[in-house]
């Protein structure tokens, strides 16, 4: 029995975004779709216990799930467009690889559409296409489960109100769309990597941005920013561990024991980063990606090729302006030029990030490595960080200045 | 027990067409393989390196430098494992489960002197790989061209520097394991058909390749033979 729950768990992380995308097309709603596959997998358990886990478990899902809608179609005698297509469907369901795809495909994008707010998106992509529960989501953004019950009621909604359609975008339209979806990834993983509230990082958020980072480029295979933000997600990944020390501190990255870093999946991050660059990418993603492969090959901070990141940050400034990727391109003019020039870098942002915390800690960081005294920064950082960890880190570097002055 | 170098050759634009999902099973499987070779106590050393695309090859031709930049061909040397085992068979068996994309090839060559340093990858800052090539008409004068490279670079190298090398014997003495399909085949050497065959091979600290071609531009290696330049991938 604990077998067959582990194998079924296996098979609704893995499997059901392929099988909820396929039963969206058939039955023309994602609640319709999300029903059914639930039916099936109740249908399962006592199946699966019987006569073991079949083969091809998606498929075994995909026509457990059509029959049941049909039979409720069936018993509510409503004969709607869609149902000679439920009708033809038999056991045997001979779905090619490339009809799965596509399906996976249409989901990722519908649940990404931009007519969503962008929580809506992270939130109807989390449970539809990662197969997270409502509450697991409310757990992840500390939220509580209601209000991520009824954001994912509202996107479904919204949907069917304004009839987003159920596709995967042409050429056209796809580079606006792609950047949703990726947009949607991304936040996934930044929230798993410094959680607006209580501990630093959520691993299981950051995981699934992983995968949903793979699935991507599996159904995308030609587009570079996927493979960018793929090998930027593993990068970060691979360093996720070491990120904390035992008593859960934040550690900085200069600080990190680096001989725990997940090397495979550097190397993972690594492949698609060279995958990104042949397929001739150097946009948002790839170009965060070729930073963060700077660093996870760096065998120390030292000794980071700073020219290289700073090359990057001066690209992606062209490319998308930001007063945030100014601040950390400073960090690398400070190893690469100095403190002082690093001060004169951040000088103009001091206006569009006074309420950003980092801006303090750093400022307070460039000015301490000058001899200042940057209590008042460090002091003004504390006030606007809301990570706990993050201001119990704020708290040790004004400890540690009050040391060096004694 | 004598080393074995057992050389990746990478077709890199092929690798570049790897799927997410195979190169996961790469990277996995690259794990686990170095997980099963020290267990058998066969481990030595392992390193990958960045594409040929950044590297160099540094020659003197005509009393001039010559200095190339990548990628050189088709494949490229991609990293390597050095091993130890009773006998090339013994090498050959362990580099047969070695796991490999398509397109790629390993080459088992036998240690003819020197070590390296295992654990590279905790030395502060850059480190390059410098392949020592020779191009010859037959074995007989690629092995001259070697002893000749061999004997004029002994006090060449800056000390500390130095992370450690090996000289590789003749072609002939090694095998090759190339993959088609899931199908793997094992050939004999020599393999001189290519003009220029790696004989040893070096890694050094450095700070930048522009520093690493300058180095390499005054030494014995690039006037009678030449020089391949590539940076680690420290992962």
């Amino acid at each position: 029995m604990e077998e067959l729950s582990r194998a079924l768990d296996d098979v609704l992380r893995r499997e059901k975004s392929r099988v909820v995308g396929g039963l969206v097309r058939l039955l023309g709603s994602i609640d319709a779709a999300e029903d059914a596959f639930q039916e099936a997998v109740l249908a399962a358990i006592p199946n699966w216990q019987a006569r073991g886990t079949p083969d091809n478990p998606a498929a075994w899902l995909t026509t457990a799930a059509k029959n049941h809608a049909r039979d409720a179609a069936r018993h509510r005698r409503i004969v709607d467009a869609k149902a000679p297509l439920l009708v033809e469907s038999d056991m045997v369901s001979p779905e090619t690889i490339e009809s799965v795809s596509d399906d996976e495909l249409r989901l990722i994008f519908t649940c990404c559409h931009p007519a969503l707010t962008l929580e809506s998106q992270v939130a109807l992509t989390l449970k539809v296409v990662a197969g997270f529960t409502t509450d697991e989501i409310a757990r992840a953004f500390l939220s509580p489960e209601k209000t991520i019950a009824q954001r994912i009621v509202r996107a479904k909604k919204t949907i069917e109100d304004k009839q987003l359609p159920y596709e995967v975008p042409d050429r056209a339209e796809l580079p606006e769309r792609l950047a949703s979806v990726l947009a949607v990834v991304y936040l996934v993983f930044n929230e798993g990597h410094t959680t607006r509230e209580g501990p630093l990082m959520r691993l299981d958020l950051q995981a699934e941005a992983l995968r949903l980072a793979r699935v991507l480029c599996e159904l995308l295979p030609s587009e570079p920013e996927v493979f960018g933000l793929y090998a930027l997600v593993a990068f970060s990944f691979a360093r996720a561990a070491t990120r904390t020390d035992e008593r859960g501190e934040m550690l900085l990255l200069s600080e990190q024991d680096r001989a725990r870093w997940d090397r495979p999946t550097i190397r993972e991050g690594l492949m698609a980063l060279e995958r990104a660059r042949r397929l001739g990418g150097r946009a948002t993603y790839v170009l965060q990606a070729e930073i963060a492969a700077c660093h996870a090959t760096a065998p120390a901070w030292e000794s980071t090729d700073w020219r290289r990141i700073l090359r990057c940050y001066d690209d992606l400034l062209v490319l998308a302006p930001s007063p945030i990727v100014a601040l950390n391109r400073a960090v690398a003019v400070c190893m690469h030029d100095g403190p002082a020039a690093a001060l004169a870098a951040i000088a103009e942002l001091a206006e569009p990030l006074a309420s950003y915390h980092l801006f303090y800690a750093m400022r307070a960081d460039f000015r301490r490595r000058l001899g200042e005294d940057a209590r008042d920064d460090y002091g003004r950082a504390l006030d606007l960080a809301n990570n706990d960890t993050e201001r119990n880190f704020l708290r040790r570097q004004i400890d540690s200045l009050g040391r060096e002055r004694m | 027990m004598p080393d074995f170098m057992v050389m990746i050759s990478a077709d890199e634009s092929r690798d570049a067409q790897l799927r997410a999902a195979e190169m996961k099973a790469l990277v996995e499987g690259d794990s686990a393989y170095e997980e099963k070779l020290r267990e058998v106590s066969a481990f030595l050393d392992a390193e990958r390196l960045r594409p040929s695309a950044e590297g160099r090859r540094v020659s003197v031709r005509d009393g001039e430098v010559r200095v190339e930049i990548g990628p050189f061909g088709e494949v490229a040397l991609a990293g390597y494992y050095l091993v130890q085992a009773d006998s090339l068979d013994a090498a050959v068996k362990l580099a047969d489960e070695c796991p490999m994309a398509p397109g790629s090839a390993l080459d088992v060559r036998p240690v003819m002197t020197g070590k390296l340093r295992p654990g590279k990858s905790d030395a502060q800052g850059r480190i390059f790989a410098f392949a020592v090539l020779g191009s010859a008409a037959n074995e007989q004068g690629w092995i001259d061209v070697m002893d000749r490279i061999d004997a004029s670079s002994r006090d060449n190298f800056p000390n500390d520097r130095m992370l450690g090398g090996v000289r590789l014997h003749a072609p002939s003495q090694g095998r090759r394991v190339v993959a088609s399909g899931n199908q793997r085949a094992i050939f004999d050497g020599p393999f001189l058909e290519s003009k220029e065959v790696i004989g040893g091979l070096f890694f050094m600290r450095m700070t930048s390749i522009e520093e690493a071609v300058r180095w390499a531009s005054e030494t014995a290696f690039v006037k009678i033979g030449a020089v391949e330049i590539r940076e680690l991938w420290r992962s």
